[in-house]
């Protein structure tokens, strides 16, 4: 869910209610919904010129990196405990070598980490 | 029909996308090629694109692959789509947040989500890199792709470098490496 998005509802519900949420929610949206729609019309001609090529070919490298980074960033934002290097690794593997529904290995890593924790907790209140 | 296809497909996308931009190329990636609507290279490069285009790229990449698809309409839908389970959640967040902030159900599924979605950047990391590296046997092009990835991230990590720099320059050194020929 998109931070700016969230952050705009909810700056707006404080500050209006619903319909502050509302136009908030507009406001964060239209500007880049104006450029990509304009936009989406050149987007296909210019992909014919070369310097465009060489330009997207260094573009994939630089995307890569920001991914890789967003991958750290994440990691580092989590508890580094067993179960959540397990989570990801499974998450991994799943998707990457074998295709797995991505909601489904959202779905259930959501799942595994409830009951761990909902198990965890029973066990806290029997010691 | 069409218009529906693209704000349900969307919606479930804005749904279950947790921690941002990059965790919802899997998803996106899944949902728009059994659709049809866009091959995973394409998007690769809309993503880049979208860095230097204002606002999130969930929103941006619905515009985009809704313009492609059904005109101004289908841009509307599945922007909408895509921003409709924030809007809703986070209101409704807003409503409850103070009293359900530690209820245990809510916290756990919160970290496996976000275990899942270092599993899934993971997973669309590697899909990028198959683009970035389709050659198996090793050339100039792989070797200035691993250089350049190694600098960038180093800028990344240790020089709070952000996408605005990254972008530009990763142009750039694809301009300048295409004209020497590798």
């Amino acid at each position: 869910m998109p931070v700016a998005v969230n952050c705009a509802v909810m700056t707006g519900y404080r500050v209006a209610g619903m319909s502050g949420a509302f136009f908030a929610a507009l406001g964060v949206v239209l500007p880049s919904f104006c450029v990509i729609y304009v936009l989406s019309f050149f987007l296909g001609k210019i992909e014919q010129f070369t310097i465009i090529g060489y330009m997207f070919r260094g573009i994939r490298v630089g995307v890569l990196a920001l991914i890789l980074k967003a991958m750290i960033d994440m990691i580092k934002a989590s508890p580094r405990n067993v179960l959540f290097y397990i989570t990801a690794a499974a998450a991994f593997i799943a998707v990457a070598f074998f295709g797995a529904n991505v909601f489904a290995v959202i779905l259930c890593a959501a799942a595994l980490s409830l009951v761990c924790a909902l198990a965890a907790r029973k066990k806290a209140k029997r010691e | 029909m069409i218009l529906l296809e693209l704000f349900l497909v969307f919606l479930k996308i804005g749904l279950f996308t947790v921690g941002g931009g990059y965790a919802m190329i899997p998803m996106i990636s899944a949902e728009t090629e059994k659709m049809g609507w866009i091959t995973f290279e394409e998007l690769v490069g809309f993503l880049a694109v979208s860095e230097s285009t204002p606002g999130p790229f969930a929103v941006n990449v619905a515009t985009y692959i809704g313009s492609e698809t059904a005109g101004l309409a289908g841009a509307v839908c599945a922007t909408v789509g895509v921003v409709l389970p924030s809007f809703i959640i986070v209101l409704l967040a807003s409503a409850f947040y103070a009293r359900y902030r530690h209820n245990i159900i809510l916290t756990s599924c919160m970290s496996g989500l976000r275990a899942a979605v270092a599993g899934l950047i993971g997973a669309a990391a590697l899909s990028v890199a198959g683009t970035v590296f389709p050659q198996r046997n090793f050339e100039m092009l792989s070797f200035a792709g691993c250089a350049l990835i190694l600098v960038f991230m180093f800028f990344l990590l240790y020089k709070k470098a952000g996408a605005a720099v990254i972008i530009p320059v990763s142009a750039l050194c694809g301009i300048i490496l295409g004209f020497m020929g590798i």
